[in-house]
């Protein structure tokens, strides 16, 4: 059996091969811009970055589309929500209780290009980083908070052990839902309480094997000599290098115009 | 950190433990909440005054059932755990020592049972390089031993791979390397063969034996697989946590006796030569390879035989063999099984589409005893799995007793066939051991005294004391638990019983219990079995016919004899015949003139054949 983590799709692009520091920080710096974009030529400036960006990662339309199923309701309900109840000045149309301004129609655009450029932003990240590369990431970020005794190096390690037990997990949960479908477990039943009980012999072993394995892995760990974070060296070294310098010049860009327009008002 | 002068080191033992104990205590019921403390109701001794000294460079097997404390032994030898009683002693470092655990650790790596539960990184490279980061290596020096290491057990090939895409033998291998990189002086292998299939052990006891003899690696190897034993230098055999032998392995064997007693048992060439000499031959005693005991047969026959009548009568021989054992003769009924051209593919349209069997067809009579053999990854898992309705084949058809597996009754059918997962006590999850076996009849409207009498029927064909039915089901030993998830099969009273490698991970004596009741259900209640196995030995012994599994192809069906016939086809496929088999094909290749039985699985058979050879009391037998 074969599970895949993450959304991560194999890859050489410039995106695949920036640092995840890199990629994690400019995310939030991204979102930032979104969110303060108002006028559709910052939005014009914003759709240029990410299908450069899209372009240069080398990501197909088909992983784009992908990524927008999950989110599609959500934009569906903001759009039909705020098109009927938002309050304008200029009617467009009007139908018995029905009435759509213009107001409305703008905003509910706006809304629905923040919500896709969000998502297809942050989606580019996770479809070019493996989940190692974003745990090793996310732990260089947050290592300033060892200032103030946050655990990073311990949260990181528990990260990259539950990313490393995901597939074995899934075979596991695989085994014991046939194991006790032979033995009669019944997880279609038309019965809401049924089903849900149903569950209880497939929770019960998956927690103890994990516990085992915890201990197991413990007993592992420390015979290699584990002992937490100090002293300790690191086998994946993050390096900046020239493609993280371009990202940055270009995100800087992006973010100039972004503030610009916003504060000229065009 | 050195200890000592390089002189002094040289000849301080690797490893002493003096007067060992390690004991562990069971607790009285006692209400914690009105503040009792729990006194100890028992003291158990997991070891008891165990004296044992490893010299720098042994190759040292540590033997014994489950339960004989030898894991124990294994884990105070690295400060995993410490002594009750006596001392621990590593390089004139004692482990009590709290200062020097971590040096202890550097010098004495373990590889452990469960290849899963001890890879950390998420790439083969990355778990090798988990232990070299804690010792706080430089990357270039990361690197360079990585390479070395890995080269060393021969998984180089693989340093990107991710651990789940690796097999049983590869993950174990790369755990060795993890332990390599760190350049122990010792590496105790607790266990780390147990859960693999005959090709990953194989894989695996080459690299050890290839780290002691080349890289002078102190070895510790726990194992209860004696044919392991009789590649190292020195075999301690353990038991109720004493050691109850301490000598070479060909010692070792020439005491079949204590070697039974303590719940294992000796090759099967061994015990050929144990039964030729009950039977008054005068051969030696310490036969414990093949090789060795087919130079000491041909000797033999050639001085003695009595050539012509011999030649004339292999056929008469095999068949007097074949009528002593019961024929299965082929009858439909209601455990009759039919296979017909069946296909699957996991994940089809995705890109890890694989085809895991292809047309493959059988016909299982009701109440036979069929065998399923393959190399791992060949399909045996994913077939036996059609069997009760949990994977549907895109082609081809599965039948019950006639009628076919498909639509609304699956649910029905599947109760007709038992199936038994590998590893099935991972599957326990009920309060009690009666509740857990309960569990299969739970819907079927019937009385508590009739639940009751199910439940204790199906304990009793399993062995499990019904004393132990209202425990929880984490008292039991792991022998027990896995007795008792078969029960909770049982208790349905399937028509035909599917087992997975049953006796995986269990030592000799257990292995036995449970293949034993098979039989006894095929034979006394006409149950129809079929057995996964990796022991030719057993599917040999047990099975009436045999279907070999390759590449998701059924490739051969019949009966031992036809499949055994092939041993050079199997050995290219991955799999193997048994010892005994492959002794009567040198013997009968190598003295064509002596009319040699080639079809001989047992050392029973073995010692009938031979004593026939020459002439002696064959008819008697």
């Amino acid at each position: 059996m074969t599970v895949s983590i993450g959304q991560y799709l194999p890859g050489n692009s410039v995106i695949h091969r920036a640092d995840p520091r890199t990629k994690l920080a400019l995310t939030v710096v991204y979102m930032v811009l979104v969110l303060l974009t108002r006028s559709f030529i910052g939005f014009g400036l914003v759709f240029l970055y990410l299908a450069g960006a899209l372009i240069a990662a080398r990501i197909r339309p088909k992983y784009i589309w992908n990524s927008m199923k999950p989110v599609l309701l959500i934009i569906v309900f903001t759009l039909v929500l705020n098109l009927f109840f938002y309050q304008g000045e200029t009617v467009l149309y009007h139908w018995r209780f029905i009435t759509i301004y213009l107001e409305s129609l703008i905003f509910c655009a706006r809304m629905c290009l923040r919500i896709i450029f969000l998502v297809v932003g942050v989606s580019i990240v996770t479809y070019t980083t493996t989940p190692v590369m974003l745990t090793d990431g996310i732990e260089a970020l947050l290592s300033p908070l060892k200032i103030l005794h946050f655990p990073v190096h311990e949260v990181a390690m528990m990260m990259s052990i539950a990313l490393r037990f995901i597939p074995t997990f899934a075979e596991e949960t695989d085994r014991i839902m046939k194991a006790q479908t032979a033995r009669g477990s019944d997880f279609d039943s038309k019965h809401i309480m049924e089903r849900i009980r149903s569950f209880v012999p497939i929770l019960i072993p998956l927690f103890i094997s994990a516990w085992r394995r915890a201990e197991e892995l413990a007993n592992a760990m420390n015979a290699r000599c584990y002992r937490g974070g100090e002293g300790r060296s690191r086998f994946r070294v993050l390096r900046m290098t020239k493609i993280d310098g371009i990202i940055f010049g270009v995100t800087a860009i992006l973010a100039a115009g972004v503030i610009l327009i916003r504060v000229w008002g065009v | 950190m050195k200890q000592g002068s390089d002189a002094g080191q040289l000849n301080m033992p690797q490893i002493v433990l003096d007067k060992v104990s390690y004991t562990y205590y069971e607790a009285e019921d006692v209400d914690t909440r009105k503040g009792e403390m729990p006194v100890p109701k028992a003291v158990h001794y997991a070891l008891e005054g165990v004296d044992l000294t490893i010299q720098k460079g042994e190759f040292v097997a540590i033997v014994g059932r489950n339960g004989s404390g030898k894991s124990t032994m294994a884990r105070l030898m690295n400060a995993l755990l410490l002594p009750t009683e006596g001392t621990v002693i590593v390089e004139g470092i004692s482990t009590m020592d709290d200062e020097q655990i971590w040096e202890i650790r550097s010098r004495v790596g373990m590889v452990f049972q469960n290849p899963d539960n001890q890879i950390v990184g998420s790439s083969v490279e990355e778990d090798v390089a988990f232990g070299l980061e804690n010792l706080g290596l430089q990357r270039d020096e990361m690197l360079t031993r990585i390479h070395w290491a890995t080269r060393t057990v021969g998984i180089d090939d693989r340093l990107q791979a991710e651990p789940h895409t690796l097999s049983g033998g590869q993950k174990q291998r790369v755990a060795i390397a993890g332990i390599l990189a760190m350049k122990p002086e010792c590496i105790v292998f607790d266990e780390a063969t147990a859960m693999l299939d005959p090709v990953g052990r194989r894989e695996v006891m080459q690299v050890v034996r290839k780290l002691n003899r080349e890289n002078g690696i102190t070895i510790v190897h726990i194992t209860h697989h004696m044919d392991e034993v009789s590649l190292c230098d020195r075999a301690v055999l353990v038991d109720h946590g004493k050691i109850l032998a301490d000598c070479t392995p060909r010692e070792l064997f020439t005491r079949p006796q204590l070697v039974r007693e303590a719940g294992l048992e000796t090759p099967p060439v061994t015990r050929l030569f144990e039964a030729l000499r009950e039977a008054g031959l005068n051969v030696p005693a310490d036969i414990i390879t093949p090789e060795e005991a087919i130079s000491v047969l041909v000797d033999l026959l050639k001085q003695n035989h009595t050539q012509t009548k011999q030649i004339q009568n292999v056929e008469a021989r095999e068949e007097q063999r074949r009528a002593r054992r019961t024929r299965y003769v082929h009858r439909e009924g209601p455990g009759s099984l039919q296979v017909e051209h069946l296909s699957y593919t996991y994940g089809p349209g995705s890109p890890f589409e694989k085809q895991a069997i292809e047309d493959v067809s059988i016909s299982v009579g009701d109440g036979e005893f069929l065998g399923l053999i393959g190399h791992t990854g060949c399909g045996k898992s994913t077939l036996v799995q059609h069997l009760n309705g949990l994977l549907k084949g895109d082609q081809g058809s599965v039948s019950i007793g006639g009628s076919r597996m498909e639509g609304a009754h699956i649910k029905q059918m599947r109760k007709k066939v038992g199936l038994v997962f590998q590893y099935p006590e991972y599957q326990l999850f009920e309060s009690t051991v009666a509740k857990d076996i309960a569990f299969g009849i739970r819907k079927e409207k019937l009385s508590e005294e009739e639940m009751r009498a199910r439940v204790e029927e199906a304990a009793q064909t399993v062995g499990l004391s019904l004393d132990v039915l209202e425990n929880s089901i984490y008292d039991l030993s792991g022998g027990q638990k896995r007795r008792a998830a078969i029960a909770g099969v049982l208790v349905m009273k399937p028509g035909i019983l599917v087992l997975d490698e049953p006796a995986a991970g269990l030592d000799p004596a257990g292995r036995d219990d449970i293949l034993r009741f098979c039989t006894k259900l095929q034979k006394e209640q006409g149950i129809t079995v079929i057995l996964v196995s990796h022991s030719m030995e057993d599917v040999a012994r047990l099975c009436d016919r045999i279907l070999v599994m390759h590449q998701g192809r059924s490739v051969m069906v019949g009966t031992p004899e036809e499949i055994f016939e092939n041993e050079q086809y199997l050995t290219e496929i991955g799999l193997a015949v048994p010892q005994m088999t492959v002794l009567f094909h040198r013997l009968r290749e190598t003295l064509p003139e002596i009319g040699v039985s080639g079809r001989i699985f047992t050392v029973e058979d073995g010692v009938d054949e031979i004593l026939q050879l020459l002439g002696r009391g064959g008819d008697a037998l």
